[in-house]
């Protein structure tokens, strides 16, 4: 088991591959869509407008989703 | 260069509001991981996973999911269940006559049925355990089920004990955490199979 109850958040070691496949378990398994148009603002003035076209996905889920894209639902 | 991302979304008195961390980038889950864990060890928040932006129609559309989430994180943590099954089929032997290729498919198809009903038992299993507020289920494939279970905090070490014990022949566990809520903040993207 690599559930650390004595921790109040897991932090992965990085020199442990075990508990990075974790963490990327967490993060990467849904497939996440990072799609430009961030604006950060502050008292309504913009600071910075990050254009980005990216798909961080595990291959599972890039699966998924080339099939779905694919599927006559999806037209 | 980017420098820094929104990482989380706070709910103050009906109200959202984003978390934004310098120093993380689109290039390091751990420094995003880090990030989120400190601004949660000084508030709670529902946390965005790694890489994900959301725009402010985004917030928008999913102000509710974001919200609950941001609630539950007062007293919630997430726990990841992974179910893996175990090839079980080294009694039908591994000789190249038809014979033994046809058993050896036969028990990797009965296999994937034990597999498949074992996972779904264990899931509405975790469902039942006190303390569990919601299962999600992120991916599935014939070799694996891996859930996110959004658990109470007190609760979530028994829980973890309590889901370690649902390994079953055939079928093993690998549970970790305790995580931050990156399963519950959003409604889930995946396409069921």
């Amino acid at each position: 088991m690599s559930y650390r109850p004595e921790l109040d958040f897991a932090i992965p070691n990085p020199a442990d591959d075990q508990s990075l496949i974790h963490l990327l378990d967490r993060l990467l398994d849904q497939g996440v869509v990072v799609s430009g148009d961030l604006r950060i603002s502050v008292a309504g003035v913009d600071l910075l407008f990050v254009g980005l076209k990216l798909l961080l996905a595990s291959v599972d889920t890039a699966d998924r989703y080339r099939v779905a894209a694919h599927s006559p639902e999806a037209a | 260069m980017t420098a820094g991302a929104i990482i989380g979304v706070r709910a103050k008195g009906g109200m959202l509001s984003a978390v934004y961390a310098t120093g993380v980038n689109t290039a390091d889950p751990l420094l995003h991981h880090r990030a989120v864990v400190d601004a949660l060890r000084e508030e709670p928040m529902a946390p965005l996973r790694f890489g994900c932006s959301v725009s402010p129609e985004g917030f928008a559309r999913h102000a509710q999911s974001l919200h609950r989430a941001a609630i539950l994180s007062h007293d919630h943590v997430e726990i990841g269940l992974r179910l893996d099954r175990v090839p079980g089929d080294a009694h039908a032997g591994s000789a190249a006559d038809g014979r033994s290729y046809l058993r050896r498919a036969a028990a990797r198809a009965g296999g994937d049925t034990h597999f498949h009903r074992h996972a779904a038992d264990a899931e509405a299993a975790v469902r039942a355990m006190a303390g569990v507020a919601d299962v999600r289920r992120l991916a599935e494939s014939a070799e694996r089920i891996s859930l996110a279970i959004c658990a109470l905090r007190s609760r979530a070490a028994a829980i973890a004990v309590a889901v370690e014990a649902l390994a079953a022949d055939g079928v093993a566990v690998d549970v970790s955490g305790p995580w931050p809520l990156y399963s519950f903040s959003l409604p889930l993207a995946g396409v069921r199979p």
